[in-house]
């Protein structure tokens, strides 16, 4: 009798995976040559800017799995005019009413793939704002994606309290977003800088680095004197990525700080404005007590030019090992013309 | 005469026969859950894939920086495929650091032709303890790619060697014959994006036996026709579908493949790296990684991702199996026993109270238990203990649910992957779940139990592995043997 039943389990397994494997081949050939023809004209309309989309008759006649599969493989590379045809060519479908709907559902996974596809084609529907506030993550980062094509206060707001939220997903998200709106949400940033807490400020510090605009160096400035090490770190580094004579001394102020991550961001942040002047000041941090400070001064040396390899080439004989190892891997370095 | 000897041999077989069947049904019962829990994950992470966008990570400046580490031993004939290859991976922030390890052949120069390499001065700071480097090189092609010459100290060592000159936030360890997929380091990093409490993960491991590539890429994927690598292409799916991702359910997994895995290079560091005193460095580097973050209050969690895979040649010849199934249980058993308080220890939580148990009783007794069943219903059959048609019937029912078991993850792998597309193949992969049974598998119960006497004996050595290779061979030109540059 167990036996039976296993027989008969084995012979279901069996029958499934022979089934799945017929279907698939079955699915494959009757779909590539609707899916070629499509994705071909769908090309050439989108590439001549036709109007008219005489096409669209075939794309509505696809399964809606075909139809979402030709959006997902089109819509990353689309931008503008071509994004908007492929919205309207995915409402004569009935795509985006079904979006709606999925973005209702009860199930998460219906919400997600409802927000997915509303995104896919720059969607701004509504429906999907609730949705940045939604109990699960995937859900939520997903929303959160979207919402690069709703760039309104209260969305940003939304965007930048996920800043701080426990999911990397929805953070990463939130930050990417952040990032692509650009213009649109350097007010808003500035704001939230303001008043947030750490986590959130650590978040907004990075998204500020990414975007360096001029007008967040007054928030950098204050958050130079932060109590919190990170925070001073990233704030150095926006510093040195937005420059002015006021950034730069406090960048050079921070070669002092008692924490080797800030003195490590300093010099970094030096590099990359260039200032040469500094060459003297960096050179003693070669002596730091912290290798990867040490090490991070050679490569700030490189990085200042002319005067930088005189520090270096000096230190190369020092009877500091360290100081005279690090001078020497900066200045192979600069030969080979690496970076670091 | 025959009466005293069948009561005495039933009298000694009669306890040892129930308890090996009630370990059967607990093997079994320990399978099933873990099968039920590998759907429920798939479903999940299947769902939540819906949600990812990996085209936005890769385009991202925000993307965490990683460090690939590839440890290379007179691989000149395939190093250059495999780092062009490693180079063209799609990812943002990426740092790929080679570690010839006291290789005899021409690595380095074939490398410093091909890359442009030029030698820079040693400075770094040996947080974990190595052999020394001899020379340290930086490509004038590639500022990503780092090559370093080092004494001979085995994958161990080569690996902590990479350790310390990385720079990235995490690091991925690979075997430098490996072949990753393209989009494989976006997945695998997911699981570290989302939780600041994953401190490793790892991805899928198919044999890359039979399987057409190029250049560094998988062109076309078949089930090999030989009876070795065909059978490891059904084991290795079932290890991994079946195993690792149902244990992510249960408590995390305590391998990650030495093959490829990612890690956090802070709390790597902070334990010391990879140990040199065990075959079995990548499984001990988990389980230390993984208690070290419960003892301090750090990241423990160590996810496996199914979707993104990596292929490696597994061997084709019974000896060079033998030798690695023995050092893969030797590995097993001394990792167990260093960390043995783990086991039924409340204070590890999930690892502690359901992991370790597991790996005891189902991992490192199985061989014992499969050995005995096998010696206790031989000696039954000859003193005449059982009937024929009831051994038969047991052995039935043994091979079956083993049967069920490898055709529930080929299903699942069909289901959600479908990298085996011709029907012809998945012919393949059903007989091959048939064949495994008919010698294979006791000769792995064979090589297991050696590999736990040669344990207890103190034996550490690795066993000389032979590889036929699948990277795209270049020829070595007397050219590529000079000696490469110095920068300055």
């Amino acid at each position: 009798m167990v036996l039976f039943g296993e027989f008969m389990a084995l012979a279901i397994g069996v029958l499934l995976l022979v089934a799945h494997a017929w279907w698939w081949w079955w699915y494959e050939r009757w779909s590539s040559g609707r899916l070629d023809a499509v994705r071909t004209a769908l090309r050439e309309a989108l590439a001549e800017g036709d109007r008219r989309l005489r096409f669209t008759r075939d794309f509505v006649r696809l399964p809606m799995r075909l139809q979402i599969y030709l959006l997902g493989e089109l819509a990353p590379h689309l931008t503008g005019v071509e994004r908007e045809m492929l919205r309207r060519l995915a409402q004569q479908a009935g795509l985006l009413r079904k979006a709606e709907q999925l973005c209702r559902s009860w199930f998460w996974s219906r919400r997600l793939f409802g927000a997915k596809l509303c995104t896919l084609v720059g969607h701004p529907a509504p429906v999907v704002l609730p949705l940045l506030a939604d109990r699960n993550a995937s859900v939520r980062a997903q929303a959160v994606e979207w919402a690069i094509h709703r760039p309104e206060p209260d969305v940003v707001a939304q965007l930048l309290q996920m800043l701080g939220d426990r999911d990397g997903r929805c953070r990463f998200a939130a930050q990417d977003t952040l990032v692509r709106l650009g213009h649109d949400a350097i007010v808003p940033l500035m704001t939230f800088i303001a008043t947030a807490d750490r986590a959130g400020l650590l978040g907004a510090l990075e998204v500020a680095l990414t975007m360096a605009d001029a007008r967040l160096l007054a928030p950098a400035r204050t958050l130079a004197a932060s109590p919190h090490a990170d925070v001073r770190a990233r704030a150095v580094l926006l510093l040195g990525a937005l420059g002015s004579a006021e950034g730069v001394a406090l960048v050079e102020r921070a070669l002092d700080d008692a924490e080797p991550s800030v003195r490590q961001a300093a010099l970094r942040a030096l590099a990359s404005l260039g200032h040469w002047p500094a060459a003297a000041r960096v050179a003693t941090l070669l002596h730091d007590p912290t290798w990867d400070v040490r090490r991070q001064a050679a490569l700030c040396l490189r990085a200042l030019g002319a005067p930088g390899t005189i520090y270096l080439r000096r230190l190369r004989d020092s009877d500091d090992l360290v100081a005279a190892a690090v001078a020497r891997y900066a200045l192979d370095l600069a030969a080979a013309g690496a970076t670091a | 005469m025959m009466w005293y000897l069948a009561t005495a041999v039933e009298a000694i077989i009669g306890p040892v026969e129930t308890a090996v069947l009630l370990y059967f049904c607990l093997i079994n019962i320990c399978y099933t859950g873990l099968l039920t829990a590998a759907v429920f994950e798939m479903r999940r992470m299947r769902n939540e894939a819906i949600g990812i966008n990996d085209h936005i990570v890769v385009g991202s400046r925000l993307a965490p920086t990683i460090s690939i580490l590839a440890p290379a031993y007179n691989e000149e004939a395939t190093i250059t495929a495999s780092v062009q290859s490693l180079l063209t991976l799609d990812y943002p922030n990426l740092e790929v650091v080679v570690i010839a390890d006291g290789c005899k052949d021409a690595t380095i120069a074939v490398l410093t032709q091909d890359f442009a390499l030029v030698e820079v001065h040693r400075a770094y700071s040996p947080r974990v303890h190595t052999k020394g480097v001899v020379a340290l090189y930086r490509s004038l092609r590639h500022a990503n790619l780092v090559v370093v010459d080092k004494l001979n100290g085995g994958k161990a060592d080569a690996l902590n060697v990479g350790l310390n000159l990385a720079s990235g936030d995490l690091v991925c360890a690979i075997d430098a014959d490996t072949l990753i997929e393209r989009g494989a380091l976006v997945r695998l990093v997911r699981p570290m994006m989302i939780d600041p409490d994953v401190v490793a993960t790892g991805g899928t491991i198919r044999p890359v036996n039979a399987v057409e590539t190029r250049n560094g890429r998988v062109l076309d994927v078949t089930v090999p026709r030989t009876l070795l690598a065909g059978v490891q292409v059904v084991e290795y799916l079932r290890a991994f579908l079946l195993g690792r991702l149902g244990l992510n359910r249960l408590g995390g997994n305590l391998i990650i493949s030495g093959a490829f895995g990612l890690f956090r290079r802070g709390p790597m560091l902070e334990s010391g790296g990879w140990l040199h005193d065990t075959v079995g460095e990548d499984m001990e580097l988990v389980v230390r990684l993984r208690r070290l973050g419960y003892e301090r209050g750090t990241a423990s969690k160590v996810v496996f991702v199914p979707d993104p895979t990596a292929w490696t040649e597994v061997p084709e010849s019974w000896g060079v199996l033998g030798r690695q199934r023995d050092r893969w249980h030797r590995g097993l058993t001394d990792t167990l026993w260093r960390h043995r308080r783990l086991i039924g220890n409340p204070y590890y939580g999930a690892m502690g109270l359901v992991v370790f148990p597991y790996f005891v009783l189902v991992e490192l007794l199985a061989p014992i238990v499969e050995a005995l069943g096998l010696v206790i219903l031989a000696a039954s059959l000859a003193v005449g203990l059982i009937d024929r048609t009831f051994a038969l019937l047991y052995f039935a029912l043994a091979i079956g649910i083993g049967l069920i078991l490898s055709v529930a993850t080929l299903l699942l792998d069909q289901a959600s992957f479908m990298r085996y597309r011709r029907p012809g193949d998945l012919a393949w992969l059903v007989w091959w779940s048939i064949a495994e049974n008919l010698g294979f598998r006791q000769m792995t119960v064979y090589w297991r139990l050696r590999g736990l006497v040669k344990y207890m004996r103190g034996r550490s050595d690795w066993g000389a592995m032979t590889r036929k290779g699948f990277a795209t061979k270049t020829p070595v030109t007397p050219a590529a043997r000079a000696a490469p540059p110095r920068a300055s």
